[in-house]
């Protein structure tokens, strides 16, 4: 059998192609692969399906909420225009600087 | 359409109107990301509102060699996690701390559904993984996306995401509730794996 990450690789669309071919015909000819995949696909499902997110979805499709909530952010965004802007606050901020 | 990257050029020359339409873009997925943090969606959308402040202020800082959405990202998960460092007082590790589901809640794991149970063990994860997998499954970010906004290299966005997936696995097969979910070769494997 091939090792758990080769297959989460695989589920995720990661794999080299030289493996990929190997895979593929355990996909087709061993049953513990499939079932290894198969579960593996189906604890992706559900770790989808659980999304603490999807509880707050109705407000998210709510044009109201999301059209008060882009108010709010450029009206506060407006304020602070007033007072200064750019850098210049004692705050570390990400950049998005290359990684090595 | 007009690209982030060209909004955020406007938006470097002061035009508010770009960095608006930026903000309509994106304030939905950074109010997910924060809820997933924080559990809640009023300190979410404080959360979200914080970070897409200091994205206007420090847009000059924006070299745009991420995409502006990995940069804001970014900014919200580190602002959602020192606003949960700030709720517990700093008497809990930011590494051992649950998704807020997971926290508020003394439930015996086997007696809630299976959705319960999932959002239980993922937030048991520690950060980092628990970061990836949530970026992947749930944003259906790529891992050079997820590297960006984790600031790791790709191989290390990979990693975590592959351990944090391992380790539900493992775990979740031993929960009762998930066992019955599980054909009776796959459990017999899984025994024999612990």
């Amino acid at each position: 059998m091939r090792p758990l990450e080769d297959w989460i690789d695989y589920m995720e669309g990661e794999v080299e192609p030289k493996l990929l071919s190997k895979l593929n015909l355990l996909v087709k000819h061993s049953i513990d692969d499939q079932m290894v995949l198969k579960n593996l696909r189906r604890l992706r499902r559900n770790l989808k399906a659980s999304d603490l997110a999807l509880q707050i979805e109705s407000q998210l499709s709510d044009h109201e909420f999301h059209s008060n909530f882009h108010k709010k952010i450029i009206e506060s965004l407006s304020k602070d225009n007033k007072k200064t802007r750019g850098p210049g606050k004692n705050e570390s901020m990400p950049t998005d600087a290359h990684q090595a | 359409m007009v690209a982030d990257h060209i909004l955020v050029e406007k938006a470097k020359e002061g035009e508010v109107d770009a960095f608006s339409e930026l903000v309509l873009r994106h304030q939905k997925s950074l109010l997910r990301l924060a809820y997933r943090v924080l559990g809640d969606l009023e300190m979410a959308q404080d959360v979200v509102q914080e970070s897409l402040m200091k994205a206007y202020q420090k847009i000059n800082t924006f070299e745009g060699r991420s995409a502006f959405k990995s940069w804001v990202y970014q900014i919200t998960l580190n602002t959602a996690k020192n606003k949960l460092r700030g709720r517990h007082l700093d008497t809990v590790d930011i590494e051992k701390v649950h998704i807020a589901h997971a926290h508020d809640f003394e439930e015996d794991v086997l007696s809630v559904d299976l959705k319960d149970l999932i959002q239980v063990e993922v937030g048991k994860l520690p950060l980092k993984q628990r970061t990836a997998l949530s970026l992947r499954i749930f944003e259906d970010l790529s891992f050079a996306e997820i590297a960006d906004i984790m600031k790791c290299p790709y191989d290390t966005a990979k990693a975590n995401y592959r351990h944090a997936l391992m380790k539900l696995r493992h775990t979740m097969a031993h929960q009762s509730d998930l066992h019955y979910f599980l054909p009776d070769n796959m459990k017999e494997r899984l025994e024999a794996d612990a």
